[in-house]
């Protein structure tokens, strides 16, 4: 038991993958967290997440101590949201919705915390998921989390000349209809 | 008879596509949150901010995946889980952010709904527009409440659109005629000199700016007079490697009073440049606000700097 345990892949908590599919032979030996593995697996889609939620959370911060949509903050949008339509929702997002919550957040926020919950589609260029999202560590006394949808596709590297989003994946969907069921998939098309 | 009973099929057929299609459309909208949760959690969250119960926006029309940035994107739709429709509701335009070309951001006229704040979804029928003096017909509009995050200290307004002969010109806000004003005038520009045309190492150097640091503009628009307070502060790049100084909110003056000064260690010659950046203070009908900081510059090119030897004579 104690073998199976040690050789079997790293806990991923919530993670309950449901596809994986194996991507092209790697050439090169992988080093960094988020080169793309030989197999996308729920525990690589969760240290991608974690990487945007950290771009987001300093676009949280810099708003926070702003009050303002600073550009170095649309910069770190721009980096971490491929498609245009869902980046101009999510700065609308912000300016209409999010600075009249600013007194809801803790005076430092951390990251919010996205983890997947279902893959549902898994190619190399196109990752669909159905996520969770807590925000613990940005509001207080938060409880339960947030269920949407991620569509994640391959960084443009146009989109990020400064380097911010660390990750190579941005997002091509990030959300959740208003029925709150699954959205068309992304990734289909 | 065949051809009454094929229409009315037909027709029945029709009928169903579109009763089939509504879900597949409502599909496509997307929501989203900014700072908060959506769900349950942030029914007793929310509590505390009356001004936003809810948490989440949505985009009407967003097909994920496919849509386009226009700069004058249809978003809107209140949220936790429910549409709304635009009958009967007013709109007031407000200063959008949206992503230019280049990824810098600039600000175009967005509508958003009155009371909530929460932007409209598509474009908004005249009508459903207001206004100030109830009329729907001023192209122009503009209120404090929509100034909740001035925008225009950090993006320029977006250039202007081409219009098609007879379409009305966009609403726009006080703030961003401001902008757009500033934008355009004439800012003045340091002319650096060091006399005598030359400095000595170990020496200090007195820069004279020859600029301005106050500049007031003036200038009639359909909100009544604008008044734009301009306030510059130099930077000054000595060229020797050593670092910008600064800013110096005075004008550089020469020996022996002058404040903005400098000792060259090496002998040589050096580019010094000097970039005065520019706070513009609007006020126009009754309101007021920042805009963003513009640059000038002058520069001093292949400014000698010697060197002072003692030589004994015998």
């Amino acid at each position: 038991m104690l073998l199976l345990t040690a050789c079997s892949p790293k806990s991923t908590g919530a993670a309950t993958p449901s596809a994986t599919v194996a991507t092209e032979p790697a050439r090169t030996t992988t080093t960094g967290p988020y080169d793309i593995p030989p197999v996308i697996d729920a525990a690589y889609v969760n240290r991608v997440l974690a990487g945007l939620d950290a771009v987001y959370g300093d676009v949280t911060r810099m708003v926070v101590s702003t009050k303002r949509i600073p550009p170095e903050a649309l910069a770190r949008l721009r980096a971490i949201y491929d498609d245009p339509g869902v980046l101009q929702l999510k700065i609308d997002a912000i300016q209409t919705v999010g600075l009249t919550q600013l007194s809801q957040l803790r005076s430092n926020p951390g990251n919010q915390l996205t983890m997947i919950g279902n893959l549902i589609t898994v190619r190399p260029n196109c990752v669909f998921a159905s996520v969770t999202r807590d925000f613990t560590q940005v509001v207080p006394n938060a409880s339960g989390v947030d269920h949407l949808w991620v569509a994640l596709v391959p960084l443009n590297p146009v989109q990020d000349p400064n380097h911010y989003n660390l990750t190579a994946w941005a997002y091509r969907y990030e959300g959740f209809p208003p029925s709150r069921t699954q959205p068309t998939d992304p990734c289909a098309a | 008879m065949r051809r009454l009973a094929l229409a009315v099929v037909t027709a029945f057929i029709a009928s169903l596509a579109i009763i089939s299609t509504s879900p597949a459309q409502a599909e496509e909208a997307t929501c989203v949150g900014a700072f908060v949760p959506t769900e349950s959690a942030t029914a007793s969250v929310s509590s505390t901010a009356p001004t936003a119960p809810n948490s989440a926006l949505c985009h009407g029309t967003l097909a994920a995946g496919s849509s386009t940035n226009t700069g004058a994107t249809p978003v809107g739709l209140v949220s936790n889980g429910g549409g709304t429709t635009s009958a009967g509701k007013k709109y007031e335009p407000y200063d959008k952010v949206v992503p230019g070309p280049d990824g810098t951001g600039c600000v175009t006229t967005g509508y958003k709904e009155v009371g909530t704040g929460r932007p409209a979804d598509g474009a908004v029928p005249i009508g459903e527009q207001q206004f100030p003096n109830g009329t729907v017909s001023d192209p122009t509009f503009s209120s404090r409440a929509v100034d909740y995050n001035n925008v225009y200290q950090d993006y320029p307004p977006c250039p202007e659109q081409p219009r098609a002969p007879g379409e009305p010109a966009p609403v726009v806000t006080r703030a961003m005629v401001a902008a757009r004003y500033w934008e355009q005038v004439p800012l003045p520009y340091p002319k650096p000199a060091i006399a005598p045309g030359r400095a000595i190492t170990g020496k200090t150097a007195f820069l004279e700016t020859k600029g301005e640091i106050t500049h007031t503009y003036t200038n009639d628009t359909i909100f009544g007079p604008l008044q734009i307070v301009s306030t510059g502060r130099y930077y000054v790049d000595w060229g020797d490697g050593k670092g910008e100084t600064g800013p110096y909110s005075v004008e550089g003056g020469a020996w022996p009073d002058g404040r903005i000064t400098h000792q060259y260690t090496h002998v040589g010659t050096y580019n010094i440049q000097v970039t005065e950046k520019w706070v513009g203070q609007w006020q126009l009908g009754g309101e007021s606000g920042t805009l963003r900081t513009l640059e000038t510059s002058g520069t001093i090119a292949n400014f000698p700097v010697q060197q002072i030897q003692a030589v004994i004579g015998r």
